[in-house]
């Protein structure tokens, strides 16, 4: 929930509390959520305590007559408000007996003015048959925030009970005004894979995206997963989407991406809103706003070539910090086979010789990282196009780096990439640009590979004028 | 911390200091109007208990009445 909202729904309660309507209170509207919950609790404390004589006397008398009678005084003397403040003093299982005794309308009212802090015992007590009944009654009367406030007294039993007799929208803005949203996620397990069908049609037909949002940002990252399947299944994502990007609530949706399905991040890749720049745009600029790069790239492999040539170009223009902590989570996220062909196929030379700048000066860590996903997935082509945009300078980096981390073990396949995608003019210029010293670290190197591969190097580096530049490379190339 | 003179009248309504950030954002006026309508709430409370009591006992039997009252007073 936006703290913009959490704040209204702080008001609405506060304002329950003094007893005035909320539009009395809009002068705090710009106050910090968690300052109102503070000066409610201790304005109630103060209700509580300017009465307290009173009110422990009222619960005195209720040990000596029975419940039948303090029932009628509770309804007809008391009224809802004072019932609701004697209700913590009173003996739990009396209260409850008590509560037997009034009917559900009444006890929605006493709900609606109780502090469940000051009457927890009575609360858990409270059998899940009348619960539920209350529950129901408030949901006529869209107490969403009153029935917020207790769902952290209950047990799983009266929250399943209740549940029941709420419908899917009043679920969704019940969970949104919730106190302590970090049972959100418990309480959703008790749900019925169906009825979470239900609750997320409800959120497209009602409008409750931001509901349904907020609720999923404070899932499991494996209940995220199993929501998003629903919702995919339910042929949802594309209305979550167009109002993720009408609302500006990416950073709800991104998030959850990591936990989806490859079929359903497939889904969502494809969705014809991931085809409107302006959209795309703007998840790009909430994944960089809100430092969601991780949870985003595992979308990017997905995207069809349009919105791939988009992000490139956008990715390219990031600042260099940001681009490295991208180059970072791939290498993290196992992401190389995602990233390469991105930066080599869709960016342009600009983008690609910033990429280049950027891997020549990463650690060794993550050039290794590199050079195994490269070789495993066949990807010595694209990394050559990044590489031909390398300055001299740059090449030598990843030639020293590269030689740290066992490049002789990597050359055959490099050179068949070489062979196989006619790229010998890129590698070999690359190769006779280093500087003598890393030329004569790349001989021995070189004589690794068997003489056959060799003389077809030195026929190629003949043919194309660049064995000379070669140096002690060219000898060893040469050598029989 | 002690809190502004300002904040004084909202502090012993509550009987505890405000939260700060309530203190350094509301003016004046807002801080002497959330204690204003505090001290209301009581007052209505206060009387809706006064008029509670005596309607209680009108529901209370006959022979339980006196230990009640008793009790109430």
């Amino acid at each position: 929930m936006s703290v913009a909202l959490e704040t209204r729904a702080e008001i609405v309660k506060l304002a329950r509390v003094l007893g005035v309507p909320a539009d009395e209170l809009t002068y705090l509207e710009r106050a910090a959520p968690e300052d109102l919950r503070a000066v409610r609790e201790q304005a109630t404390d103060a209700l509580f305590e300017g009465d307290r004589h009173r009110l422990h006397k009222l619960a005195l008398v209720s040990r000596i007559i029975p419940s039948v009678i303090a029932a009628r005084i509770a309804r007809w003397a008391l009224g809802p408000l004072l019932s609701a403040r004697v209700t913590g003093l009173l003996d739990p299982s009396k209260a409850v007996d008590l509560a037997k005794r009034l009917p559900s309308a009444f006890l929605a009212d006493v709900a609606v003015e109780l502090d469940p802090r000051r009457a927890r015992e009575v609360v858990e007590r409270m059998p899940a048959k009348q619960v539920a009944e209350i529950a129901g009654e408030l949901t006529l009367r869209d107490e969403y925030v009153t029935m917020g406030r207790f769902v952290g007294y209950l047990d799983d039993d009266v929250i399943r009970a209740a549940m029941e007799r709420i419908d899917d929208p009043s679920l969704l803005r019940i969970a949104f005004v919730m106190e302590g949203k970090d049972r959100l996620d418990h309480v959703l397990g008790l749900i019925h894979e169906q009825r979470l069908a239900t609750i997320l049609n409800a959120a497209e037909h009602e409008h409750l995206w931001p509901e349904a949002l907020d609720l999923l940002a404070h899932m499991s990252a494996e209940r995220q997963g199993s929501l998003a399947e629903i919702a995919a299944a339910q042929n949802l994502l594309e209305s979550l989407a167009e109002t993720a990007y009408a609302d500006g609530l990416w950073d709800l949706v991104l998030p959850v991406i990591p936990a989806m399905s490859t079929a359903t991040r497939l889904t969502l890749a494809r969705l014809p809103i991931v085809e409107n720049p302006q959209a795309l745009a703007a998840i790009l600029h909430t994944a960089g706003e809100h430092d969601l790069w991780a949870a985003l790239l595992p979308l990017v492999e997905h995207l069809p070539p349009g919105p791939r040539d988009q992000v490139a170009g956008l990715g390219a223009t990031l600042d260099q910090a940001v681009l490295e902590h991208i180059v970072d989570l791939v290498n993290d996220g196992g992401l190389w086979s995602m990233f390469v062909p991105l930066a080599a196929d869709h960016m342009d030379a600009v983008g690609r010789e910033r990429v280049a700048q950027i891997i020549a000066h990463v650690d060794v860590r993550v050039i290794n990282g590199m050079a195994d996903a490269v070789e495993r997935d066949g990807l010595w082509p694209e990394l050559l196009r990044i590489a031909a945009d390398m300055r001299t300078d740059q090449l030598q980096r990843i030639a020293d780096r590269l030689l740290k981390v066992g490049l002789e073990q990597r050359l055959p396949a490099l050179i068949a990439a070489v062979e196989q995608t006619g790229l010998w003019d890129t590698g070999l210029r690359m190769l006779g640009e280093l500087d003598p010293a890393l030329q004569q670290r790349l001989a021995p190197v070189a004589s690794t590979l068997n003489p056959a591969e060799r003389s077809r190097v030195a026929a190629k580096a003949m043919d194309l004028g660049l064995l000379d530049a070669l140096g002690p490379i060219a000898t060893v190339l040469a050598a029989p | 911390m002690t809190p502004p003179s300002d904040a004084s009248g909202l502090q012993s309504e509550l009987g505890a200091e405000p939260p700060h950030g309530l203190l350094e954002l509301l003016t004046v006026e807002e801080l002497r109007t959330l204690a204003e309508s505090l001290a209301e709430a009581k007052r209505r409370q206060s009387q809706a208990l006064d008029e509670a009591l005596k309607d209680a006992l009108g529901h209370v039997p006959f022979i339980l009445r006196g230990t009640v009252e008793l009790i109430l007073t």
